[in-house]
């Protein structure tokens, strides 16, 4: 026992007992053999291990004995771990470290998508951008007119893509479809979208080639995705020459809860800056939202969303016909919009993604062009679930349903038609990542419309490769239907969804600060609705005639972006080239290039900040050419849409100045629409012997607009 | 019996104290390397170290604090915005593993909102408004968890300071709080040789500034 004692006591007073020791050296390379210098080595529980120099060469000496693991990692690297057995001498063990997959050496899907977001590194606009872009004024669409595959139409709202009419881009919030993102229709004059860009951390624009998830939109879908919880409770007051507004959000540990309110009356604006219109009661909007979000576990999220929006206005347009020029037609407005959704997002078992969303929308619209009187009611519930399930490292599969209920009436007079459609879609779709440089994405969709007994099965395909470090190149296809507008699906003639097929190629180079891409594309219509006559007035009954039209879009889109070049500076080009035509007139076999469609366009957007004045200057330059109009003295088949108006300039700027008042954090800014006073023709009206016309253009000459956003949010310095 | 039991309580403590022996003089000796440590390699090399010392001792928040410290100053001499993000990123996911050994620790919640307003370097133009006023939650946060802790009151002091004054920053607003740090800082005591007490003379530092 003594013996033994003492033993233990050697052991409590000699702690260190060396037995042997084991030399362990090698290298840590790449899968290109080039040196991992940082890497880490170490002996799995135990503090023993090594650094790899710039030659990432390592050496350490253990006096552990027996069989252990030995770890190599690194930042941006795949650990590898080796099983050894130690005995003492030296050792000789290499790693080869293989870089775990990141945004820098991972292809992504690209064609036709232009994302933004607060959270990935690499965008090519972010949030910020939209609001800081000249001619944008703070209004999402008008910042992504600047993007090419857009056309600048300024007589109207929408986003008219590749060829398109506004109805063939749908705008989604979190998976729920907007059936009114623009604020409504006035003849002649452009309306802007109704959310703040504030309200969302992304947005993905696509201007073709998207995927299975999203349907009924030939041409582009612009899917938001809204904010989660603020940072913190905070205020906002906004003070402009149209009006003003202000909000808060109470931020609790895992709620949140929002109201915001504004009220837009151009009254004294229009009273300011001349009007080429004959207004009788200039706009004015009340607008008001709630915004709820609740954090149910690490990785769920539930947010509810409430806006409602109310607007009016009446203006007087010239009688054409009268020569003597002294009688004047009426229209007046008003219209109540509600929009709602709540969705429920969550992760599970790290590998199952769920989403589902609910909405409920209702937009109404009363119209008085004289002397008739129209209303309009447009409602829609829907309601979509889809589950995503991860695959690897990258690769994942997703399945989704959807279904539309949207009752609809509108009242001419006294007649009135009532009706329902009920829309269902289901998809599935893959992406599978064959190697970190090569992705395949394949997907299926099928609908179906109630009101146009009618189904239909579209399929969709990208391939993505990359090239080098920073390019890629992408193919996509695939098959996109839309039912036809609301309007005519009640017509018992139509059963055909209008269908276009793309055609897409994409190349893109990405570096942190530069951004090109150039992405040619084919698209091609069928079933297009056929009309009689062009439609002049948004509020008119339209009858369709049948539904084989037919029709292409080919061209071919560049952008180039720099943030690099000079310093505090960061601006991009885009120029797109449309060859477009369709027939979508009963009377004319031909196709014929549409009143919407400019040939070339060209976009400059220009930001520069300021450090020492505390200020941002920015210049947006937008260049279109001439668009068709219809001239009644040439509508014989070979001279019809022959015309075109002259081409569109326009150059506005943007000056921001950050400031504090009363502490709280202030941005003024200033914005000039058309500063060099471009006369712009964006189409003509005759009368209807086609002896006289008038030119329709912008609503004002130039447009100035003010504004000072005070941030009101916790004192900083208390 | 008795003896055996008194035999068994003699080996085990000897072999705790033999263990957490060596835990002080390996963490003794790194902290010692960290002081000196100058270079990016130098930071990363350390970093290394608390990493190895971390993953062989799951019970201690320690290692992997001082690991997310020198990933952050080992970023300084990274410029691949791409590869400062995955420094701090690793950083922060380091923090969160020490936050799950020691939860509501006013010191690693101090080093998240350092690493969060690190973050913002990367790309202030579209950082700036949601990482700092994360950042300076966080710095509240470590506040209200010790209020006696000077380096919470010091990273505020030093955002302030180098914060344009239009963003409601500026020398002057940096200046009481960096006065409130440099006096909390005279009064801390670590509680143990191996406690963070970084940032004392940096305060003072940019105290001097503020008041010239």
């Amino acid at each position: 026992m003594r013996f033994y004692l003492s033993i233990f006591f050697l052991q409590f007073f000699f702690p260190v007992v060396v037995f042997s020791q084991t030399t362990i050296s090698g290298r840590i390379t790449d899968a290109k053999n080039q040196p991992v210098a940082g890497a880490n080595v170490s002996i799995r529980d135990s503090y023993d291990g090594a650094s790899a120099d710039a030659n990432g060469s390592f050496k350490f000496t253990t006096s552990d004995e027996g069989d252990v693991v030995v770890v190599a990692s690194m930042v941006g690297f795949t650990s590898v771990e080796k099983k050894l057995r130690l005995s003492g001498g030296e050792i000789t063990l290499n790693f080869t470290l293989k870089e775990s997959s990141n945004e820098l050496n991972t292809v992504t899907i690209t064609a036709g998508a232009f994302e933004a977001s607060d959270e990935k590194k690499m965008v090519i606009l972010s949030p910020l951008d939209i609001v800081t872009t000249a001619s944008a004024v703070g209004d999402i669409y008008g910042a992504l007119q600047t993007l090419p595959g857009t056309q600048p139409t300024q007589e109207q709202e929408g986003l008219f893509v590749r060829g398109g009419d506004a109805s063939e881009a749908k705008t989604l919030i979190d998976g729920m479809l907007v059936s009114n993102p623009y604020f409504s229709s006035v003849p002649d004059v452009p309306q802007r979208g109704r959310f703040s860009p504030f309200l969302f951390k992304g947005t993905n624009f696509s201007t073709g080639g998207y995927s299975a998830q999203y349907g009924q939109a030939m041409s582009s879908v612009l899917v938001l995705e809204s904010e989660d919880l603020p940072p913190r409770s905070m205020g906002n007051i906004s003070l402009m020459t149209v009006g003003g507004g202000g909000g808060y959000t109470k931020r609790w540990a895992n709620t949140s809860l929002g109201a915001n309110a504004t009220y837009i009356n151009l009254t004294p604006y229009f009273s300011m800056v001349k009007q080429n219109r004959d207004w009788d009661a200039p706009p004015q909007t009340f607008s008001s939202s709630l915004v709820f979000r609740h954090k149910t576990s690490e990785t769920g999220m539930l947010k509810a969303f409430l806006n409602y929006q109310y607007s009016d206005l009446s203006l007087n347009y010239p009688d054409i016909e009268d020569a003597t020029n002294n009688s004047k037609m009426h229209f007046g407005m008003n219209n109540y919009n509600i929009f709602s959704m709540l969705s429920y997002k969550d992760v599970f078992d790290k590998k199952w993604t769920l989403n589902l969303a609910g909405s409920y929308s209702k937009d109404l619209s009363r119209v008085r062009p004289y002397p008739q009187s129209l209303v309009f009611s447009n409602q829609l519930w829907q309601a979509r679930g889809t589950i995503a399930h991860s695959l690897g490292e990258l690769s994942v599969i997703r399945a989704g349903a959807e279904v539309q209920y949207n009752p609809f009436s509108n009242l001419y007079n006294n007649d009135r038609i009532d009706s329902t459609e009920l829309f269902s879609a289901v998809f599935i779709e893959g992406d599978a990542y064959i190697t970190h440089k090569l992705v395949a994405r394949g997907g299926l969709r099928v609908e179906n419309s109630y009101l146009l007994r009618a189904s239909n099965i579209a399929p969709r395909l990208s391939v993505a490769y990359k090239l080098g470090k920073f390019d890629q190149i992408n193919f996509a296809y695939g098959d996109f239907y839309q039912t036809p507008d609301r309007n005519y699906l009640i017509q018992t003639n139509l059963d055909h969804f209008e269908k276009a097929t793309h055609y897409i190629l994409n190349y893109q180079y990405v570096d942190e600060k530069r951004t090109f891409r150039i992405e040619p594309y084919y698209k091609i219509y069928h079933n297009l609705v056929r009309v009689i006559t062009p439609m002049r007035n948004p509020y008119e009954p339209m009858t369709a005639e049948d539904s084989k039209g037919k029709g292409y879009a080919r061209g071919v889109d560049v952008f180039w972006r720099d943030k690099k070049t000079f310093k505090y500076t960061d601006y991009w080009i885009s120029y797109s080239f449309i060859d477009a035509k369709r027939n979508s007139l009963y009377n004319y076999p031909e196709e014929l290039q549409q009143t919407f469609t400019s040939n070339h366009i060209v976009n400059v957007v220009w930001k520069r900040w300021f450090p020492k004045l505390r200020s941002s200057f920015g210049f947006t330059y937008a260049y279109a050419s001439g668009r068709p109009y219809f001239n009644p003295n040439k509508m014989d088949e070979s001279n019809i849409l022959s015309d075109r108006t002259r081409d569109y300039h326009n150059l506005s700027i943007n000056l921001n100045y950050l400031t504090t008042i009363h502490k709280y954090f202030t941005i003024i800014s200033l914005t000039v629409g058309n500063v060099a006073g471009f006369d712009n023709v964006y189409s003509y009206t005759y009368n209807s012997d086609g002896s006289r016309r008038n030119a329709i253009g912008p609503t004002s000459k130039r447009s100035v607009f003010l504004g000072v956003f005070i941030n009101i949010g916790h004192d900083d310095t208390e | 019996m008795k003896k055996y039991l008194l035999l068994l309580m003699c080996i085990t403590t000897s072999v705790f104290a033999q263990e957490s022996k060596k835990f002080v003089s390996a963490m003794e000796k790194n902290l010692a390397t960290l002081k000196d440590a100058k270079t990016g390699e130098d930071y990363t090399n350390i970093a290394n170290a608390f990493e190895r010392i971390a993953k062989a001792e799951p019970k201690e928040w320690l290692p992997s604090y001082y690991q997310a410290f020198a990933l952050i100053l080992s970023a300084n001499d990274v410029s691949d915005g791409m590869k400062k993000d995955a420094i701090y990123d690793k950083a922060m996911a380091v923090a969160k593993a020490a936050e799950g050994i020691s939860p509501d620790n006013s010191e690693i919640v101090t080093l998240q909102s350092w690493i969060t307003s690190m973050k913002i370097t990367v790309d202030p133009m579209n950082r700036g408004q949601k990482l700092g006023m994360e950042a300076a939650m966080l710095t509240a946060h470590a506040i209200e968890l010790d209020p006696e802790n000077p380096r919470p009151y010091f990273l505020k002091g030093s955002g302030l300071f180098y914060t344009p004054e239009q963003f409601g920053g500026g020398k002057d607003k940096a200046l009481p709080v960096l006065e409130t740090a440099v006096e909390k800082f005279n009064n801390f005591k670590p509680k143990s040789k191996l406690m963070p007490e970084w940032g004392k003379d940096r305060a003072m530092m940019l105290l001097d500034e503020c008041k010239k």
